[in-house]
């Protein structure tokens, strides 16, 4: 091969290698940006439910986010994968476990409210009926663009008598080596098993089970307690996600890496390898055309 | 002073813990007008407005704006408020507030003839902006 065609495949070859490093440090941070965030959110999901725990010994609570509907058969389901590519099976995997989640629910009409541009795609490849869509989510979730994406869930399962529930599709970030796609419940709320869904610390002091006082009355209260609690459950889903995605792509970038200096490696051979070629070519036209003279 | 005859004062949001402290005494706004919490406070929970939660330590005031939520007493003397967002009131730029809410009153203006706007919301902004810069002026002065 020519010297200088391998010469500029190494070019861009170093250039990838480049860009691929780069976004592998970008999503290095970005990755442990959504960690911390999801810890600093942590304690108000903790003093939430423990506040639900409380109000739920010492009587029945009753509201619409809490209880079973036996009449739905219908189900809504929030997906949730990245905006962008680049980030290995992250998207595949959210997309197996909807699809999963499809086949174990045969004959059941569902719904979706779609986070990120590859979850409408997750969408349409199972024939999902796209209620919402929220693409334009900046790179941290702020409370504004959580609480609207929030509001549409609980306005949907509100406004319509034949959701039985609402699940997620999302990510769940074990650690920046493994991470998890899997669908869980969400609507109705069960305090219990979400807790250990999110893995929250269990808190011991669950004897001071003291008869609360309630100003002005149980149901304002609750009214407020619930969405609060959903608006944590989901914002820490859509965090876990987010690490997840992005510890998804330092590994992909990091691949990509490896693969590049390899690439490089070789290309660097094979150029040395023709570089030596060409001279000994040269030299032996040399030694031959002054052979010819003498 | 020993520590229970103090508060434990958690003020945190879904997205933050804003204050995290052991104080004297703390006074908020809830629906049914401001009420002021000594420790050894019997058990309570009642919803808060938008508002301020004005935490006194040593004498010293420490203003919160809270943006609704929930005022939870529990046993030994340790106070919650879980609050959609919440901030204090020397981290709120005075500038930005008052854009903020001008911004908001302009908007309901000129969208006073229109139908589909959310006018709840809108009022909703409006109050909000407003308590923050009332707050934020309330801490300049001092």
């Amino acid at each position: 091969m020519q010297t200088k065609t391998i010469k500029q495949k190494m070019k861009s070859v170093q250039n990838i290698g480049k860009i691929t490093k780069a976004m592998e440090m970008i999503s290095v941070s970005k990755m442990k940006k959504s960690v911390e965030k999801r810890a600093a959110s942590d304690i108000f999901a903790t003093r939430s439910f423990e506040l639900l725990e409380n109000l739920h010994v010492h009587r029945q609570l009753s509201h619409p986010f809490l209880e079973e509907r036996e009449t739905g058969t219908r189900v809504l389901m929030v997906i949730i994968a990245s905006n962008k590519g680049l980030c290995g099976g992250y998207n595949m995997n959210v997309s197996k476990q909807v699809t999963n989640f499809v086949n174990e629910h045969p004959g059941t009409s569902i719904d979706a409210i779609v986070v990120g541009k590859q979850s409408e795609r997750i969408a349409g490849r199972n024939n999902l009926n796209v209620i919402a869509s929220f693409t334009e989510f900046s790179d941290y979730f702020t409370g504004g663009e959580v609480r609207s994406l929030l509001h549409t869930v609980t306005e949907a399962y509100r406004s319509d008598e034949s959701y039985r529930q609402v699940v997620v599709a999302y990510t769940k970030f074990v650690s920046s080596l493994s991470f998890e796609a899997r669908v869980i419940p969400m609507i109705p709320l069960d305090v219990d098993r979400t807790e250990k869904l999110l893995s929250l610390k269990e808190q011991a002091d669950k004897k001071s089970l003291a008869q609360y006082t309630f100003e002005p009355n149980e149901q304002e209260v609750l009214d407020t307690v619930v969405p609060a609690v959903l608006m944590t459950v989901i914002y820490q889903l859509l965090l876990e996600s987010l690490a997840s995605e992005h510890s998804a792509r330092v590994m992909a970038m990091r691949n990509a890496s490896d693969n590049a200096s390899e690439m490089l490696e070789d290309l660097r051979l094979n150029y040395n390898r023709a570089r030596q070629a060409s001279i000994t070519q040269e030299i032996a036209e040399i030694v031959g055309g002054s052979s010819a003279m003498s | 002073m020993s520590a229970n005859k103090q508060l434990h004062v958690v003020i945190t949001t879904p997205l933050r813990t804003v204050y995290d402290d052991y104080v004297d005494q703390i006074t908020v706004t809830t629906s049914e007008g401001e009420i002021t919490v000594l420790p050894e406070h019997i058990p309570l929970i009642v919803p808060l407005t938008i508002g301020q939660a004005m935490v006194k330590k040593d004498g010293k005031e420490v203003y919160h704006a809270i943006d609704g939520g929930i005022l939870e007493v529990r046993h030994g003397s340790e106070v919650v408020i879980l609050s959609d967002r919440s901030e204090n009131a020397s981290e709120i730029d005075i500038e930005r507030a008052e854009e903020a809410l001008k911004r908001a009153q302009d908007f309901m203006d000129q969208k006073h003839h229109e139908e589909d706007v959310d006018f709840a919301k809108l009022e909703r902004d409006i109050a909000r902006e407003l308590n923050r810069v009332k707050l934020a002026q309330k801490g300049q002065r001092k």
